[in-house]
């Protein structure tokens, strides 16, 4: 896959300019972690996510949590400091994708004529930015 | 007859029109005269996306400018939805001139040229709110007729978050359980209840969709429920996939309470059968 690694300085701007967010203004406190439905498929946590924007460069191209996370949107609802990890999230995944970074193509999807089109319309989204 | 127009949504018409013919039985019992968009596209529909990309919006604002034209002229001031995502993106849309007014003109002005932009002035509801607001309405029609059943309601997370666009109370919603009581029967309560299905990711990643769906459903068995109803389509989809629960659309449930036979499909009537002998 390909690499794209981004400083923490890099990360915040690109993330402010997108989201309107502070990625500083995060407290740790977890409550983005503790309520996401899916945090044990992901590599870092959401609010470890948010922890290593600030604090080191990181490498989109090994990134797992980005394509794990289903924009739920409720730890953007939870989180005190309105920091709303998901937006982070959806931000560094909408990067990686407009930088080549792809982890499988929509013609790798097990799509059969029983898939319906909102499962369609909505990888496709997901999967290209 | 107060008049509401109908926007489907690319999913409903395709894949599940069984949930369309029994909701708009209902909507009709109801009294209402329920007009098609003449024209519509699909919404765009992944709202979690919509964070900060205008061209996101563009096909929900297109939606919104032609139904407000047709809107009216048949006096009508309520576009209803049957897709949890539809609703959720239109609502969204609905929302943009009063939020993000940057994002608002960007797309705007993209579609000047097609349209006069939508500038408020319609109200985005999914079919629940609009039996939620009639309620009595729904009681009187059921006439109890699903008495002593236990149902549980599942909410999943597309008609809650984010709260901007949430049909009730996100954290602790009980506008099923309402309709249910209406209908005579019994709401359980379990803490799976608004749990999100795992989404697209049965696509992707469908260990993602496996395990949220065996806890939603362990969570449900748990409540001695004996059906199960969502409102939304994709949750539908997903529990049937890795679960042995008796789920129904919402709609298809309350049509049948309504004695709106003629407008469910043999897979339902064979699933509320059992229920015969109860009531
Ligand atoms: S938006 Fe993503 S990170 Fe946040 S709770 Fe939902 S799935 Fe988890
Ligand atoms: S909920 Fe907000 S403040 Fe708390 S750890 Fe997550 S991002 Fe930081």
């Amino acid at each position: 896959m390909a690499r794209l690694v981004l400083s923490p300085r890099e990360l915040r701007e690109y993330i402010r300019e997108h989201t309107g967010r502070e990625v500083t203004a995060c407290m740790h406190c977890g409550t983005c972690s503790a309520v996401c439905p899916v945090v044990n498929f992901m590599d870092m946590h959401p609010a470890a996510l948010v922890r290593a924007v600030q604090r080191s460069a990181i490498d989109l191209g090994n990134l797992k949590v980005i394509w794990a996370c289903i924009s739920c949107m409720t730890c953007v609802d939870k989180c005190p400091r309105d920091v709303a990890p998901g937006l982070v999230i959806e931000t560094l995944r909408q990067l990686a994708l407009r930088n080549g970074i792809e982890p499988r193509t929509y013609s790798q999807m097990p799509i059969d004529e029983t898939t319906p089109s909102i499962l369609l319309v909505l990888y496709s989204r997901k999967g290209t930015g | 007859m107060q008049v509401l127009l109908y926007y489907p949504g690319c999913s409903i018409k395709r894949d599940f029109p069984e949930v369309e013919k029994a909701s708009l039985a209902v909507l009709a019992a109801l009294g209402y005269k329920v007009v098609e968009l003449r024209d519509w596209y699909c919404c765009g529909g992944f709202p979690g996306t919509l964070a900060w990309d205008h061209i996101k919006y563009v096909s929900a604002l297109r939606t919104l400018s032609m139904a407000y034209q047709q809107a009216r002229e048949l006096g009508a001031s309520t576009i209803v939805t049957l897709c949890a995502f539809c609703y959720n993106t239109l609502k969204q849309a609905s929302q943009l001139h009063e939020g993000s007014l940057e994002m608002y003109k960007r797309v705007a002005d993209y579609l000047r040229d097609e349209f006069e932009p939508y500038r408020g002035g319609l109200r985005v509801a999914h079919f629940i709110e609009i039996l939620y607001e009639r309620v009595k309405e729904v009681a009187k029609l059921a006439e109890g007729r699903l008495k002593k059943i236990k149902v549980a309601a599942y909410y999943g997370c597309v008609l809650l978050r984010p709260k901007a666009v949430a049909v009730d109370n996100p954290d602790n919603p009980r506008i099923i359980e309402e309709i249910i009581k209406a209908l005579g029967a019994e709401p359980v309560t379990y803490p799976y209840r608004t749990y999100c299905c795992g989404s697209f990711q049965i696509l992707a990643e469908p260990s993602i969709v496996k395990r949220n769906v065996e806890k939603i459903a362990a969570s449900i068995a748990g409540s001695g429920a004996e059906i199960v109803v969502t409102p939304c389509q994709l949750c539908l989809y997903n529990l049937r996939k890795y679960s042995n629960l008796k789920i129904l659309d919402l709609s298809e449930l309350v049509a049948y309470a309504m004695n709106l036979q003629e407008s469910l499909s043999p897979e339902v009537l064979r699933a509320v059968r059992t229920f015969e002998s109860k009531t």
